[in-house]
């Protein structure tokens, strides 16, 4: 052969390579997100009613909206233009109205919509009628991957692919249906106990879920968590062999926590269940918050929240799971001009001057001896900050850390923890200053929420 | 089928459902055949005599030990003419307690055969001549199901509306067992047959549609179904079983809708023939309520009615919503009763007038089934978990005792299905007199059951067969109203299909998972004989089997099959799930043994001393012979790479496919269910065949391709530039691929909005791009510094660096997205799905093969650029070109499984060490041995910590430097790169 027809035959075979890997990806349907059979009457404060319906027979959301009303026995009075002055007894006022809002296939993002309703219900992910206050949004309808969370049948096998998600199945009471977990979760102790013993299986590590595992358990739902990227893909590959799955938002504050629960609740057909966890932490928060927001406690506190004692430390910018905690309880993050995880140059500490240090950390063991050492051995840059002068620096160590770090339903105990150290003033009981394994034998309102 | 039965059937009596409370038949006499139909599913064939039709229907009946007479043109059998249910109107409706008024009367009938259908006798006076009989008892107008042409019928889901599961079959054939047909399709209720078809209800498909099927049971559905009746259906578990009445079926849906379609005509143009409750036409159907009431008790697996049974001309079915209903037989309600729970899925039993109901407040209900009222209420068990109370009751089975009182056996649990925590087994006395419930027994410690108990009353022993799994193994046990406890077989596999039983003599009991036998067992518990659930319809079983003798027809959550022939004989099974690897690595070893036994053998038979030594001396010769020539003796190289190299792929390719974390198969069963995988086109697959062909396959392929492409480019890459170091990263491509994966996966960079940021597409394409961009920036940077080898290194390198450090920067501020980002960059097939797979293959291996053309080139290039221009060879233009297009590999393969180390820098060498170092030897055998390292390394990655996915580049450089440190070390000083 020429150089020529050498030169032509493998412009060819590229050409080919080409051409037919554009093809098979062009043969590829994206995962297209379900469409919820019925619609929502959202009452607020993560209280709705779903109504079971196929929306294709409603040629326009009004219309959708009339027959969810008349099937529940919910009263409706709308305007001339169609919109929503009363339903089930509440009224449209200034600070909050009832109104139509939609989730467009594909996104995730309540969109609000005004009267007259005509839309046709057919073109979103799900309807929702929602009272909702000024600048507020609908009670979390869909998951994170953009798919409905009504209408699923009971669940009897669900298999959890993180801590978190194992702990909110326990919170709902729902260990009984669990057939897999990751190896990851560590609490409640009958789930890890069934997981040795086997009667619960081990579908793979937190951060790499098997697919065969997870297939092997022949699961009615899988819980997966969007923060893991692994995550995300298995949940694609398990909606397409036929698996529901569910990809629950990244819970870092309370309020997605809080909607993860609901959704974990909601899927499963535990509402009630998930109901009194969500109304038992708001519980224990606002009381909390009345205790700190007292002139007893003593104001306005600045902290830093550390992962180790080192003298350039990695520490907590604004929007980490406790840092956002402690924000609910009069206090300022001295580092919040940044977010995520920081790593601090040494000067910012004695620059940044907190009341308050909070370490967490699992290298020490909740010993005086080990905290002692400690204070008295951190860098000079530590030792100039108003936080060591007072003695206000506080070790998190062993569970206690583990329990800070888990965005689960523990998140009252967090909370306990977090504004006792915080306002120490405002409470009957004195916290010690390094935290571990016992935590909850200092928590008078969250004691029994661990869940195990 | 059919003729050979009825002959045999003229002979013997053959019940196919007999109530408990009907005695065994006695010796047949005479020749005429009469059919008894106690109307609820209960038949029998008796052989009789007479003159007169009054006659022999008098002696048939003597033949079961019942008496008939005639009074005033009416017919009583022991005593009965007639039973009405329903009674005046106290306001019954579908969503209140309460009668509607409606009554439905049943008579005795008695029936001639004309040859093609029953024919009502008017006068029992009249003569017989001879023709089949029936007496059977039925409102006006329904006559029998069961034909002599068709002696056979499974009608309710336990058979009769006693539940007795109780089979009366004949076993006549010694042909051998084989699987006769299938059909798929979710089978979670019961098959039912009737006049030679069976009538299966399937749930939904991937549209939500769930139907009901009738099949010609001896051509089976390759001939295409008789009729389909589809149905809206939101339930994977439309678990409730139909019910055949007369000339009609009853299909109850999980969505509250109950259909009455013609059992033989089907549902017509337009479901036309159906009819729904009331009477409605198809169009004006509506369902039952889902929810009357909010039970603060017990919770269901799904909602809707539960299976349907016929007594005494009513149709009686219970409802999640927590009421039991009787509907006539044109859907009429007559009577409905709410309860103080859910019920789910069982049928009621109604026995003599009575129906026996649990619910999941864990209580047993005794209702009138003429008038609904509610004779008994017992509480049996509740539990208290955490807020809320559960329980549970089984579906019933009544033993009538000599007293007049009834022996009520049920299991008892919090009714959470297969995630029970709590559970056991009762027995109840009810005693009509004062409709008492008095507890006779009680069992909580025998460890998990299922809902479903077996009645069986035959010589000696009279009480219940079940199964339940105590701490390890499934066992059978059997039970008396004494509560004599009794094991009768141990270590079972999991069971969760109701059992049935056949002639009084067999068990049949199905195992949950189809990999599991089905068993015959004896009633001492001995196993007789297994079969196995064909292949095609693998999948979890849940449905008892119907017994016909030798055809026996099952199902599963695939499908339904039918068998025929005696099942084979059991053997006792040696390994639990498919075979243990060191079996398989076995069984290969003796083949290789026994292949170089075979080998020696034809070798001394031909002559040669030392067969071994003949042919290690032939080989050499072939390989390396100085006297043949340069080309000849490459030649005779290369065929002897490709096809070690083609076996090596074939091989690991397989041990890929039967090796994972959940099982080990064989290669049999692993291509069989590959093959049955692809013929169903990658839909509705069982358990085997996803995990053979979504969950090992794409990643195996994907790796195979992933080897070819890494090693093509490093050879090329070492063979443009000369220095045995460079692996196909050299250029940039993993860096800049690195920061472009990291920008998506940790700040969410969806490409300037090009893509939605849930495509999975984003980070693949975003990474083959930045690793292109990286690499445009190498080849602009090394043109413009003249455009040699050693140029396009040192930009490669460079930019390599710049790109690390941005992607390191990237990193340290990824926050708690760091895990994320890591994992992309240690490379993994964990997330290679079918998707994916098309693209990354066909790049890979087609790119792959345009340097096998220029291998020429590349052995001229590798002489130094002089020397190459001196042969002529453009050396400028053909370096960049060739650069150009490993880079695009190289991006290609790093696209879609991150960066994976070592297989493009080592294969090449290793193949130089093997081969020398002509490309025309050197390309194919790295395209042969890329692959094959790679896939065995992801077999590790994925098998060697159970259940976690290890980094498959550092797998490959595990197990690839032993290798290479061995030839490096044999062959090391004669090797120059």
């Amino acid at each position: 052969m020429d150089d020529r027809s050498r030169s032509t035959l493998s412009i060819a075979l590229v050409l080919a390579g080409i051409i037919l890997a554009v093809a098979a990806g062009s043969l590829i349907t994206e995962a297209e997100t379900d469409q919820a059979h019925g619609t929502v009457i959202d009452y607020g404060d993560r209280d709705t009613l779903w109504v079971e319906t196929d929306i294709s027979g409603f040629p326009t959301t009004g219309d959708l909206l009339e027959f969810a009303c008349e099937s529940n026995g919910l009263s409706l009075v709308r305007d001339d233009d169609g919109a929503i002055r009363e339903l089930g007894g509440i009224d449209s006022t200034e600070s909050a109205e009832w109104g139509l809002w939609v989730i467009y296939p594909g996104s995730t993002e309540w969109v609000h919509l005004d009267a007259p309703y005509t839309q046709d219900p057919t073109e979103f992910t799900i309807t929702s009628w929602s009272y909702v206050g000024e600048g507020d949004e609908p009670t979390v309808a869909v998951d994170y991957s953009g798919n409905p969370i009504y209408g699923y049948q009971q669940k009897l096998r669900v298999v959890s692919l993180s801590p978190s998600i194992t702990e909110i199945l326990a919170s709902v009471k729902a260990e009984n249906i669990i057939v897999g977990v990751d190896s990851y979760s560590d609490h409640p102790q009958s789930v890890v106990d069934a997981a040795a013993s086997g009667s619960i299986a081990v579908v793979g590590t937190y951060t790499s879920p098997s697919f065969e595992l997870i297939m092997g358990t022949n699961p009615d739902v899988v819980f997966a968590d969007s923060s893991q990227r692994s995550h995300a893909v298995m949940m694609e590959q398990l909606r397409d062999s036929g698996v529901d799955s569910v990809l629950l938002y990244p819970g870092e504050d309370l309020e997605s926590i809080m909607d993860n629960i609901f959704i974990v609740g909601t899927v499963i057909n535990y509402e009630l269940a998930a109901g009194e966890v969500i109304g038992d932490t708001y519980e224990v928060i606002n009381t909390l918050a009345e205790h700190v927001f007292t002139p007893d406690a003593g104001g306005n506190v600045d902290v830093m929240i550390s992962l180790e004692p080192d003298i350039s430390p990695w520490v907590s910018g604004a929007d980490t799971y406790i840092s956002s905690i402690s924000e609910l309880f009069n206090s300022t993050n001295v580092f919040s001009e940044w977010g995520g995880w920081v790593h601090v140059t040494s000067d910012r500490i004695p620059y940044a001057d907190p009341d308050k240090i909070i370490i967490v950390t699992s290298e020490y063991s909740a010993t005086q001896e080990e905290y002692d050492h400690l204070y008295s051995n951190l860098p000079a840059q530590w030792k100039d900050t108003q936080a060591w002068k007072d003695g206000e620096v506080y070790v998190i160590c062993e569970g206690a850390a583990d329990l800070v770090q888990r965005f689960g339903p523990r998140t009252a105990q967090v909370a306990e923890l977090v504004a006792m150290i915080l306002h120490p003033d405002a409470f009957d009981t004195d916290v010690p200053k390094i935290i571990g394994d016992d935590y909850e034998q200092y928590l008078s309102y969250s004691g029994y929420m661990g869940y195990d | 089928m059919n003729g050979k039965i009825l002959a045999t059937l003229a002979a013997v009596a053959v019940l196919l459902v007999t109530a408990v409370a009907v005695p065994m038949p006695a010796e047949a006499s005479g020749d005429t055949d009469v059919l008894y139909d106690g109307g609820n599913g209960d038949t029998a064939w008796v052989r009789a005599e007479g003159a007169t039709v009054g006659d022999v229907i008098s002696d048939a009946l003597v033949g079961l030990g019942m008496e008939f007479t005639v009074e005033a043109g009416t017919i009583h059998v022991d005593g009965v003419s007639s039973k009405t249910v329903g009674s005046g109107d106290t306001g019954g409706s579908l969503t209140g307690s309460g009668s509607t008024g409606a009554t439905v009367t049943s008579e005795w009938h008695v029936f001639s055969w004309n040859g093609s259908s029953w024919e009502e006798v008017a006068d029992t006076g009249a003569a017989s001549d001879g023709s089949p009989l029936a007496i059977a008892f039925y409102p006006e107008g329904i006559r029998p199901v069961v034909t002599p042409d068709e002696p056979y019928a499974m009608t309710m889901s336990r058979g009769d509306s006693a539940n007795t599961a109780s089979f009366e079959a004949l076993y006549s054939s010694d042909a051998d067992y084989e699987v006769t047909w299938t059909d798929s399709g979710t089978a979670h209720a019961t098959t039912l047959y009737a006049g030679g078809y069976i009538f299966q209800k399937y749930g939904i498909d991937s549209e939500g549609n769930a139907r009901l099927v009738c099949i010609d049971a001896d051509a089976g559905p390759d001939a295409g179904y008789v009729w389909e009746f589809e149905f809206m259906s939101g339930s994977n578990y439309e678990s409730s079983t139909p019910l055949i009445v007369g000339d009609h079926i009853y299909v109850a849906t999980m969505t509250g809708y109950i259909y009455r379609i013609p059992l033989y005509e089907g549902p017509g143009e337009d479901y036309g023939n159906v009819t729904s409750i009331g009477g409605a036409s198809y169009a004006d159907a509506r369902p039952v309520e889902s929810f009357l009431t909010s039970f603060e008790v017990g919770t269901t697996y799904d909602a809707g009615f539960s299976s349907m049974v016929f007594d005494s001309g009513a149709i009686y079915v219970t409802h999640s919503n927590g009421m039991v209903y009787c509907f006539d037989t044109d859907l009429g309600l007559i009577w409905s009763q709410m309860l103080g729970g859910s019920t789910y899925l069982v049928s009621p039993t109604v026995v003599d007038g009575y129906g026996f109901v649990g619910a999941l407040d864990g209580h047993l209900y005794v209702l009138d089934a003429a008038s609904g009222d509610m004779l008994a209420d017992q509480m049996i068990a509740q539990y208290r978990y955490q807020a809320k109370l559960y329980g549970g009751v089984g579906q019933v089975a009544v033993i009538p005792n000599a007293s007049g009182t009834y022996s009520l056996f049920f299991t008892f649990s919090d009714g959470l299905g297969m995630s029970q925590l709590n559970c056991g087994i009762a027995v109840y006395e009810f005693s009509p007199e004062g409709n008492v419930l008095i507890e006779r027994y009680r069992n909580e410690d025998i460890g998990d059951l299922g809902r479903y108990v077996i009645p069986v009353s035959v010589g000696s022993f009279s009480g219940i067969y079940f199964v339940a799994s105590p701490d390890s193994g499934t066992n059978l046990y059997r039970l008396d109203a004494s509560g004599n406890l009794e094991v009768m077989t141990e270590g079972l596999a999991e069971i969760h299909a109701a059992p049935v039983l056949v002639n009084g003599a067999y068990l049949y009991l199905v195992s949950y998972s189809s990999a599991e036998p089905i068993y015959q067992i004896d009633l001492e518990g001995g196993i007789v004989g297994t079969a196995s659930c064909p292949s095609g319809i693998r999948n979890f079983n849940m449905i008892p089997v119907l017994v016909l003798g030798d055809t026996v027809f099952g199902g599963t959550d695939s499908g339904i099959y039918r068998f025929d022939g005696a099942f084979p004989a059991y053997v006792a099974p040696t390994f639990e799930q498919g075979q243990p690897l060191i079996l398989i690595i076995a069984e290969m070893l003796a083949a290789v043994l026994v292949a170089l036994a075979a080998v020696y053998a034809i070798l001394r038979y031909r002559g040669h001393e030392k067969p071994f030594a003949y042919l290690r001396s032939a080989f050499i010769h072939y390989l390396y012979g100085e006297d043949q020539s340069h080309n000849t003796r490459n030649r005779h190289r290369l065929k002897f790479v490709v096809i070690v190299g083609a076996v090596l792929t074939v091989l690991a390719f397989t041990l890929c496919l039967c090796i994972g974390s959940t099982s080990v198969l064989n290669p049999v069963e692993a291509y069989s269910a590959l093959f049955s995988a692809i013929s169903k086109g990658g839909v509705g697959l069982d358990s085997l065949e996803t995990t053979v062909y979504v969950s090992r396959l794409p990643r195996t392929i994907a790796a195979l391709a992933v080897g070819i492409g890494l090693s093509v480019a490093g050879c090329v890459y070492q063979a443009i530039i000369r220095n045995p170091l460079v692996d196909p990263y050299i250029m940039g491509v993993s860096s800049g691929a690195g920061v472009a994966a990291i920008a998506v996966i940790a700040f969410d960079f969806t490409f300037f909005g090009m893509f939605s940021s849930h495509s999975i597409f984003l980070t693949a394409i975003t990474a083959c791009i930045g690793g292109l961009i990286a690499f445009g920036c190498t080849m602009l940077l090394a043109e413009k510094a003249g455009g040699s080898a050693i140029n396009y290194v040192l930009s490669g390198v460079v930019v390599g660096l710049a790109f690390s450090a941005v992607q390191t920067i990237m990193l340290t501020m990824a926050g708690n997205k760091l895990s994320n980002a890591l994992s992309w960059l240690y490379g993994s097939f964990a997330e290679v799905t079918w998707s994916q797979v098309g693209i990354v293959v066909f790049l890979s291996v087609f790119l792959s093969l345009v340097p096998l053309i220029w291998a020429k080139e590349l052995n001229l290039v590798l002489l130094g650029e002089d020397q190459a221009r001196q042969m002529g060879l453009d050396v400028r233009r053909f370096n960049r070109w060739m650069l150009i297009l490993a880079s695009v590999l190289t991006s290609v393969c790093v696209a879609f499984c991150g960066v994976i180390g070592f297989v493009g820098l080592v294969i090449p060498h290793l193949c130089r060490m093997l081969l020398g170092s002509d490309h025309r030897m050197v390309l194919p055998a790295s395209i042969c041995f890329g692959g094959v390292m790679l896939m065995l390394a992801d077999l590790l990655a994925r098998t060697g910590y159970y259940g976690m996915e290890l980094p498959v580049g550092a797998i490959t450089t595990v197990i690839g430097i032993p290798v290479f440190a061995y030839l490096l070390i044999k062959r090391g000083r004669m090797y120059d790169g």
